[in-house]
């Protein structure tokens, strides 16, 4: 009997502690009362200055900091929404555009914020030094890829000029009538002069200025940067539409487990998260529907095929393929979070652009293609391989479509996973069959997703090459006619659909859960939520 | 004891210098590279970047470069984050990973030396068997389904703490549970087999047999010989306690040391990956080193110079 003392008095000390820890109230509810918006993020950012870095959690984050001239309208992306310039006017043919900064517009130390800053900036962005790895956005900007290629060496030749303190003029090298949509990107954000220079310089790559002295233009003030823990922005009180942002603070919680996230969610420590596993999906679906947000998003799902490999030459094979992939099936059973079965490769949702109708499921079709091409029910087909990045989801999905190719068709593929690392430099290097793919687009306009598909473009990546769509592509960047310049993307994308160098698969949708008092996020395509639109509801 | 100590530390010099060429090789023949991304980089950046870093050198270059910062202590900078350098990386984690693995084995040898010495006392009798049991399970049972399982129970459902975070002192508790009760079950069953082997020993009996009271028995005369295993154990346990918390980390979302070693090399943040490894490879040779050292001192049959 005394034996068992010591470990009983063990036990029930650990029961006495764990039992003092309960707790009363959620983190959600104080946050929610404080005005603290606590947002799951990801993973953690790599970086905070909007000239290096390339993901979503860092933009989520760098949106609050800084603003650009131009930022996103909190419910409709297409639309542009005043930031730093107060109004702007193209010229004529879009070529040409004048922005006005607003006279309240200030960083946070105080310093007015001037034409030369964006001028200063942009210098920065396509400076060859510094290897902004957005910097060929802003060859759009007349002379800027000469510059940003050594070409030319004097800055002044590129069309960017501050008029005068407040007066910034922009020379591009074509028509571009969406120009304000790309300028929301925050590659075209300003930095601080003064703090980018007392850090090393404009060319300083590893500048520690987002670390230690983090001057915005933007809503929120940088607070705290704890790496993997927290990143806490506060209300600016020198931002110029202060009035209007009711938030107190964001908390941006950098948490790489879905699952993790989804029981933080659960445990009431987050308000929002940002991703749901898809096996959760169906029950929210059924217990929770208040909180779960299925919103559609810009982003198409693909495959890739490699048109230098044989048989993948021949376009009827590759149609073969890709009409015998039923898409229906794999987002009503794979991924389950209302995806579209992609009919092209544009995604929809922007104003004046009908995503295309073309690639459909068409098993019959698809076997008598296969045969017409000399295989027929697959017979002397080569052993093709779908190369992906280990992720759950995309086995899943490569396998669906390793057995819809196998019963179609009567052609087998065996499965490849890389880790993403080796995943990436083998399909950048054509060192694959065929390949799992997604692109998301960077601002709202259909030449972000169909400009990489030129001859030999860095994202091409299948070999396929199509002068007629080269010079689409030109002509679509000196196109200063709305109408006619849709028409041209329009006559593109079926170029691409006819050709198929890829098959679509789905048009992504952003899954995630969110506390129903969280008002102002509304289903945005890019993803982007102004912080200065988002407020708690009363009740609850 | 001091030349012991001087003989161990010169041994470990080569052990390192082969651990650090090995690692700074392995890790650039990986495939990509620090700036691989989706998103492709025209050659002009990627040409920048790999200047700046000094990545166009050749390795061989690279190599002597990075022996020499090393000698000064300097990790050199951080690709996958830029401006913040290695040694700031790990000194801000190694505090958060060095308080949840004490914790940890804290809480490990609290359970597991008790429940193994019961086992031991009792031999053959259900409380022998049912703790034993589950010291298997414990064994058995990855992290990965333990953590959520915790966090299920007593975040969830019984609402009493967080399930992620490093903020207060109750977010230590879930983690460290988690990462402790696998190493708990294997302390206890080594208390178990070490006590056992001792009890059966001849001046056990004797002591037995001049009428020294049980609990005198195994507390005073048996513990000491009893759980040598586990204090040779300690060592390792540590180091893996340090080193093997990637999982517990990425659960409970903790900004600690095995998070950043495991990233690192997924990043190919290769500066980052040769801190985080050389930081374990010594942390080991020092526990292991220590260890020696307290197995001599407990145990009268062992020299310095023979260890």
């Amino acid at each position: 009997m005394r034996k068992t003392i010591l470990p009983a008095f063990l036990l029930s000390f650990v029961f006495v502690f764990l039992a003092g820890c309960g707790k009363s109230e959620r983190p959600v509810d104080v946050a929610a009362r404080e005005g603290i918006l606590l947002f799951g993020n990801g993973s953690e950012p790599q970086g905070l200055d909007p000239h290096m870095v390339t993901g979503v959690p860092e933009n989520h984050i760098i949106s609050a900091l800084l603003e650009g001239l131009i930022t996103y309208h909190p419910t409709d992306d297409n639309l542009p929404e005043p930031g730093m310039a107060e109004r702007w006017d193209p010229n004529e043919d879009y070529s040409q555009w004048t922005f006005i900064i607003r006279d309240d517009a200030v960083w946070n130390n105080g310093d007015p914020v001037l034409a030369s800053d964006f001028v200063y900036s942009w210098q920065r962005m396509l400076s060859p030094l510094f290897g902004a790895k957005y910097a060929d956005m802003l060859y759009v900007i007349l002379n800027g890829e000469q510059f940003h290629k050594g070409q030319i060496e004097n800055f002044d030749r590129v069309g960017v000029k501050a008029i005068n303190d407040k007066t910034l003029q922009v020379t591009l090298v074509g028509p571009t009538p969406h120009f304000p949509n790309m300028l929301k990107h925050y590659s075209w954000f300003p930095v601080h002069p003064g703090t980018v220079e007392k850090f090393g310089g404009m060319n300083e790559m590893t500048s520690r200025w987002t670390l230690e002295e983090y001057v915005g233009n933007g809503p929120f003030n940088m607070a705290e940067w704890a790496p993997n823990q927290v990143i806490r922005v506060v209300k600016s009180d020198t931002y110029w539409d202060r009035d209007r942002v009711q938030l107190n603070e964001i908390h941006f919680r950098p948490v790489s487990n879905a699952n993790t996230e989804e029981a933080m969610f659960r445990n009431g420590e987050l308000h929002l998260t940002n991703t749901l596993p898809p096996s959760q999906i169906a029950i929210y679906q059924q217990r929770n529907p208040e909180v779960l947000r299925i919103d559609p998003y810009l982003g198409t799902y693909y495959y890739r095929f490699n048109m230098d490999r044989p048989p993948l030459d021949n376009i009827k094979v590759r149609k073969a393929l890709a009409m015998a992939i039923d898409k229906e099936q794999i987002v009503e059973n794979i991924t389950r979070g209302g995806q579209i079965p992609a009919t092209g490769y544009t995604p929809p949702g922007m104003t004046n652009y009908e995503p295309l109708d073309m690639a459909h499921f068409n098993p019959e079709r698809a076997k008598e293609l296969l045969a017409e091409a000399g295989f027929p029910n697959g017979e002397g087909f080569p052993e093709m391989e779908i190369l992906f990045n280990t992720q759950e989801t995309h086995r899943a999905i490569a396998e669906a479509i390793q057995n819809m190719w196998k019963t179609t068709l009567g052609i087998d593929v065996t499965l490849l996973n890389q880790e993403w690392k080796v995943y990436i430099p083998s399909q950048q290097n054509q060192d694959y069959d065929i390949s799992r793919s997604a692109w998301i687009g960077d601002y709202m306009d259909p030449i972000t997703f169909l400009s990489m598909w030129t001859t030999g473009n860095g994202n091409n990546n299948t070999g396929w090459s199509n002068p007629t769509y080269d010079n689409l592509i030109s002509a679509i960047k000196q196109e200063g006619d709305p109408e006619k310049r849709t028409a041209l993307l329009h006559k593109a994308e079926e170029i691409l659909m006819e050709d198929l160098p890829i098959a679509p698969i789905y048009w992504y949708t952003r899954i995630f859960l969110k506390d129903p008092r969280v008002q102002g996020w509304d289903p945005k395509l890019l993803d982007n939520h102004p912080y200065k639109y988002v407020s708690f509801s009363q009740e609850g | 004891m001091f030349k012991f100590i001087c003989n161990r530390l010169l041994q470990a010099i080569p052990v390192l210098i082969i651990i650090i060429t090995m690692t700074f090789f392995m890790a650039r023949l990986a495939p990509g590279g620090p700036f691989t991304q989706e998103r492709n980089v025209s050659p002009e950046i990627l040409e920048a970047m790999n200047e700046q870093y000094g990545l166009n050198d050749p390795w061989m270059v690279q190599y002597v470069r990075y022996l020499g910062s090393l000698l000064k202590g300097d990790l050199g900078p951080s690709f996958s984050s830029p401006g913040r350098t290695v040694n700031e990386i790990i000194a801000d984690k190694i505090p958060v990973s060095l308080e949840l693995g004490l914790l940890a084995l804290t809480f490990a040898l609290l359970v597991g030396i008790p429940v193994g010495l019961l086992a031991a006392v009792m031999k053959n009798s259900p409380a022998d068997y049912i703790p034993m049991t589950g010291a298997m399970i414990g064994i058995c049972l990855p992290t990965f389904v333990l953590g959520p399982l915790l966090a299920l129970t007593f975040g969830i459902w019984l609402g009493w703490f967080n399930v992620s975070g490093w903020f207060s002192p109750s977010d230590r508790i879930l983690p460290a549970i988690t990462l402790a009760l696998p190493y708990a079950a294997y302390i206890a069953r080594l208390t178990r087999g070490g006590m056992l082997e001792i009890l059966s020993q001849d001046y056990i009996r004797t002591a037995r047999a001049k009428g020294v009271p049980e609990w005198k028995v195994v507390m005073k005369h048996a513990i000491k010989g009893g759980i040598t295993p586990v204090v040779s154990y300690l060592g390792p346990a540590f180091a893996g306690l340090l080193a093997g918390s990637f999982v517990v980390e990425t659960i409970f979302v903790i900004p600690g040391l095995g998070r950043a070693f495991v990233e690192s090399a997924l990043n190919r943040d290769y500066t980052l990956v040769m801190g985080t490894v050389i930081f374990y490879a010594v942390l080991l040779l020092i526990m292991n080193l220590l260890v020696d050292i307290v197995q001599v001192l407990l145990n009268p049959k062992l020299k310095f110079e023979e260890a």
